[in-house]
């Protein structure tokens, strides 16, 4: 039998799948058990979205399936709606929306809810439309809603900052507030009144709260 | 076949797994080697490195669970059964440590088990610390962490591979299942008699002199202390 390639390495006291479970901070029914957890790559992120229509990112090697959500959804294009006029208009580079996986590490794939990338990130001659590159954005933003656990988000908080990202928005589906992080222990949380502004990160572009959730209001049901 | 094929198809996330693995918990899941990926030299080295015993599922690492009054009764009925079986050298009896490779990917390690020198090449005990056959007879002490989903698929994987009697013993019930079939079940209680049925005809022994034996014998035991 030809030998497998290394696993993933596992965070320090994960020994379980319970460990595991709780470090990834997500429930079981959204961890793939194929290709082995530990053993998936980037190439099998796409794999799994061509083949099976499923958005999986990759964490310490292993697929984690990505919920959808309908509010979240409506927030993310809010966001996109300010955001990307903003910066095209003064050409500062590529915003892209919640289905663009970003490759942060060998064995870590994350998919922003929605993120902004500096002109002149892309190596090269590189189509920004491209799967997973390898390209750092400078602005990400994730929708938290209540099924999203503290962990699952300090985890993407941490694999963001390490990757060089500047600034982290989290938009509180419940709250209806954003918390802005320049690093994962270091953050503002702005209530539905106040203003999100991404400073250095997006020159120039700053967002009343209240906008966010302004699709929300003509949203009846659940997300 | 390749290793990362083992993890059958119909499973996709971890959760179908715990569900397919009879509700085992995942704290009894090993992360490394990698789910769906472990071979038997992984069983033995984890063995070997940690002392900790675990069998292998369709290439999943699943720590047994292990008590202290499990190891107690398993060493009961190992005792009686040799009282029986060496005499007349009918076989080996094993004790948990002695694991079994029932097919390709499954290895289970049953509290204790018999197998007869027939099932045996050359009618010797093997060197392979993992060796190719099933026994005659698996017993197996029920302990809190088992689930019901877990024994039950043990049963049929024991008599899928050629176990011809399993004998579940509830400590808490004090009762002993033997199974023959897996619809065929007869459950002993405390007042009856186990025999070692068409495996080891002639054995008996009661069920509750079993169980005395999880407390001092009230006559003999003063006897001992010094």
């Amino acid at each position: 039998m030809p030998r497998l390639p290394d696993p993933a390495p596992l965070a320090d006291g994960v020994r379980s799948f319970a460990d595991f479970l709780s470090w990834l901070g997500v429930p079981a029914d959204r961890v793939l058990l194929r290709p082995p957890p530990g053993m998936a790559n980037v190439s099998d992120v796409l794999r799994v979205e061509r083949q099976e229509n499923r958005q999986c990112e990759l964490v310490c090697g292993t697929l984690v399936e990505k919920r959808l959500g309908y509010k979240t959804s409506a927030i993310a294009a809010a966001l996109l709606a300010e955001l990307e006029p903003h910066v095209a208009k003064k050409r500062l580079g590529v915003v892209t929306g919640p289905d663009a996986p970003y490759r942060l590490g060998d064995y870590l794939v994350r998919i922003p809810a929605v993120a902004y990338c500096a002109a002149g990130s892309y190596p090269g001659d590189v189509n920004p439309g491209e799967a997973a590159p390898e390209v750092i954005p400078r602005l990400v933003a994730e929708i938290a809603d209540d099924d999203t656990s503290e962990t699952e988000m300090t985890r993407k908080l941490e694999d963001y900052f390490s990757a060089g990202v500047k600034l982290v928005w989290v938009i509180d589906l419940e709250k209806h507030s954003a918390t802005a992080y320049t690093s994962p222990k270091k953050s503002t949380t702005i209530s539905a009144s106040g203003t999100l502004d991404a400073g250095r990160a997006v020159p120039g572009f700053k967002l009343p709260v209240k906008q966010l959730f302004r699709q929300l209001g003509a949203v009846k049901g659940r997300k | 076949m390749s290793a990362s094929t083992a993890v059958a198809n119909e499973i996709r996330t971890l959760a179908d797994l715990l569900d397919r693995l009879g509700g085992v918990p995942p704290e009894r899941i090993l992360m490394h080697p990698a789910p769906g990926t472990a071979t038997v030299a992984d069983l033995i080295e984890l063995e070997e490195r940690e002392n900790r015993l675990c069998e292998l599922v369709d290439g999943v690492l699943v720590e047994k669970t292990y008590g202290f009054l499990e190891s107690r009764l398993a060493v009961v009925i190992a005792t009686s059964l040799m009282k029986f079986t060496e005499p007349n050298d009918l076989g080996a009896v094993t004790v948990a440590g002695g694991p079994f490779q029932l097919r390709i990917g499954l290895v289970r390690i049953p509290d204790v088990a018999f197998a007869s020198w027939d099932r045996f090449p050359g009618g010797e005990i093997p060197t392979d610390p993992v060796p190719d056959i099933a026994p005659d007879l698996a017993v197996e002490v029920l302990s809190p962490g088992n689930t019901p989903g877990e024994m039950s698929r043990k049963l049929r994987e024991y008599l899928a591979a050629g176990v011809r009697l399993v004998w579940f013993i509830d400590p808490q019930a004090r009762t002993v299942t033997v199974y023959t079939s897996p619809t065929r079940s007869r459950v002993i209680p405390s007042t009856g008699t186990l025999d070692g049925g068409k495996v080891l005809p002639g054995f008996e022994v009661p069920v509750a002199s079993l169980f005395a034996k999880l407390k001092r014998s009230p006559k003999k035991g003063k006897r001992n202390g010094r």
